[in-house]
């Protein structure tokens, strides 16, 4: 199998998802898969990167030795050469990219409109799973209990059933950027509604204080199963520096509890609502679902984060499922689904353009 | 923290719930969040800003220098403690900011930390490159479109100017080159220069030129590079206690 790992992205979250890609380039290519990276700019142009590329390759502006590639539907990727473009041999590209439209379904379409396979989430699943208060609404539907949630808009009135404090988030885009808790005042839910991270609407939601955040992965894929329960230990909000910018492995070397010292009614709670949530939003791939729990009988669903940093593969190792084994299942999953989803068919039989009148007359 | 907007400018910041002995502001530098403080005002209380523009911040409505800064602070702030004295720690661009404060409105504030921050411009700093300013000025008598200057500006320009769009690059372009030299010599309260002795993006040397213009001031340095408040916070807890206690 030839795998193109892609990641970059225009996204918040474009240098954290370098560290993925590299990091799961390296592991593929240390077991003998056949690797290539293509890295895709903040300016949305894609770049093909030699194999022993490293993080500070991509920190400052000279670039040596990254080489054009174009992208064609249909054709996808192609090393762009003096007189021609020589198409990239892929079978399966690995999506590495967080945030933005690497992981909202953008990228996604945009490769299964090429003809190439793709690592999941789907394109529907990411779209559900990037808007939280969609995300909220198909957990309703399933039972799973949810954080109450209600959007706002720049320049609306804003009405809460609930009091202050509240936590705003932004509606769209996984990571925590943007993210405020602990907000007493509307006026400054108005101020933070104008700020880049929050253009296309915020949710406001209680302010849950004190409550314990719990994360686990989850997979279809080659069977439906969820990874450990970490806790992660910070102070206060699980923010992006605690996330990514604590130890030099990222994510991977964050502190937490792994796995989670919890009575069991707290983790079936948690693995079934995962599963639950998996299903009802037709899952695939590898998300982490995001749960807080108040430390005595009552847990919440957060958000999921279809494509989470590092692909949460120290959660999927602490069950056994080394990271190799879940980076080729990821693979796997890809190679084994159709390009175009069933739902992209092209059956209309021409009947209605048959029995057609001219355009004209249809406009008159 | 409690999340509440300040000033004019309408800046975001946390403060504590609690009422505090000595009233702390933390500033961040260019490019970063009030978060680049957390582990500090963990355990010393205080206001951290996001700066216009940044954060949570709304981006000023025009370009403004490092004294429109200072002006939105001291407005938040005084919005926060009322007339009460506050100490200033900031970072990088967040250090000017404070220094500017400190220099304009003494009787505001009680001590100064000012860590990693470009005081002086840089003498031996070169040109831009000659290809560069051929393309800018070929743009000028409109031989050149904005589109390969753009292209110019990727190749050639420093990470915080590429990052940076709209107003705040015209920003970023009025602050880069700034001096503060009449400003630390007008600095009266307890200062502190709080430094990594490896930091490219402030010298060195630029602190210990600064501590000999300030009178009394103190100079903590550690081996590390431009984040020492990152690397070091508890250098930065020490000296805030040692000014909360005179």
């Amino acid at each position: 199998m030839k795998v193109a790992v892609v990641f970059g992205g225009l996204s918040p979250e474009h240098d954290i998802s370098i560290l993925t890609g590299l990091q799961a380039a390296r592991l593929l290519r240390d077991a003998g898969t056949d690797t290539s990276l293509i890295y895709w700019t903040k300016q949305a142009r894609f770049k093909g990167v030699p194999a022993d590329a490293e993080a500070k390759d991509f920190a400052g502006p000279d670039r040596a030795g990254f080489s054009a590639v174009d992208f064609t539907i249909p054709g996808g990727f192609a090393e762009r050469g003096r007189r021609r473009s020589r198409p990239l041999d892929i079978d399966v590209v690995l999506n590495c990219c967080h945030g933005g439209p690497g992981e909202d379904g953008g990228l996604d379409s945009l490769l299964r409109l090429a003809g190439i396979r793709v690592t999941g989430p789907n394109a529907r699943s990411c779209a559900l799973s990037m808007d939280k208060l969609a995300t909220t609404a198909v957990a309703d539907a399933v039972g799973i209990d949810t954080i109450p949630s209600v959007p706002f808009e720049q320049g609306a009135d804003f009405a809460a059933p609930f009091g202050p404090p509240w936590a705003v988030k932004p509606r769209f885009g996984g990571s925590s950027i943007g993210v405020e808790v602990g907000v007493g005042d509307a006026a400054t839910i108005q101020t933070l509604s104008q700020v880049a991270s929050a253009r296309s609407g915020l949710v406001v939601q209680p302010y849950l204080e004190g409550w314990i955040d719990l994360n686990i992965a989850v997979r279809t894929f080659p069977e439906l199963q969820v990874s450990a329960i970490e806790r992660p230990l910070a102070d206060g909000v699980y923010d992006y520096a605690t996330k990514y910018l604590s130890g030099s492995e990222g994510m991977e070397s964050a502190p937490r509890e792994l796995p989670a010292d919890l009575p069991s009614g707290i983790k079936t709670t948690i693995e079934d609502a995962a599963k639950t949530l998996a299903g009802a939003l037709q899952i695939s791939g590898a998300p982490r679902v995001d749960f807080l729990w108040d430390g005595d009988g009552t847990v919440l669903l957060n958000e999921i984060n279809p494509i989470p940093g590092a692909f949460g593969l120290y959660l999927w190792s602490a069950i056994g499922v080394d990271r190799v084994r879940l980076l080729t299942d990821l693979l796997a999953e890809a190679e084994n689904q159709p390009v175009h989803p069933g739902s992209w068919n092209t059956t209309s039989d021409g009947a209605a353009l048959r029995s057609a009148s001219d355009i004209a007359t249809k406009l008159a | 923290m409690p999340v509440a907007t300040f000033g004019t400018l309408g800046l975001i910041a946390e403060v504590p719930a609690a009422p505090v002995d000595v009233p702390i502001v933390y500033l961040h530098g260019w490019g970063r969040t009030r978060s680049d403080f957390a582990s500090v005002a963990s355990q010393r209380p205080g206001m951290s800003l996001d700066l216009p523009g940044f954060g949570s911040s709304v981006q000023p409505p025009e370009a403004m220098g490092s004294n429109g800064y200072a002006t939105a602070v001291l407005d938040a702030v005084t919005q926060w403690t009322g007339t009460r004295r506050v100490l200033l720690v900031g970072h990088s661009f967040g250090g000017r900011v404070a220094l500017l404060i400190a220099a304009a409105a003494p009787d505001s504030v009680c001590g100064l930390i000012i860590a990693g921050t470009p005081l002086f411009r840089n003498q031996t700093s070169s040109r831009p490159p000659l290809l560069y300013r051929t393309v800018r000025g070929l743009n000028r008598l409109g031989l050149a479109s904005d589109a390969r200057l753009e292209s110019a500006r990727r190749r050639y320009g420093s990470a915080d100017y590429l990052a940076a769009t709209g107003v705040m690059r015209e920003i970023f372009v009025k602050v880069v080159n700034e001096s503060y030299e009449n400003e630390l010599a007008e600095i009266r309260c307890p200062t502190a220069f709080v430094w990594g002795r490896a930091d490219t993006a402030a010298p060195i040397e630029q602190a210990r030129r600064a501590q000999q213009i300030v009178d009394g001031s103190i100079l903590e340095e550690r081996d590390c590079g431009h984040d020492v408040h990152l690397e070091h916070p508890e250098l930065f807890v020490e000296t805030i206690d040692r000014f909360a206690h005179r």
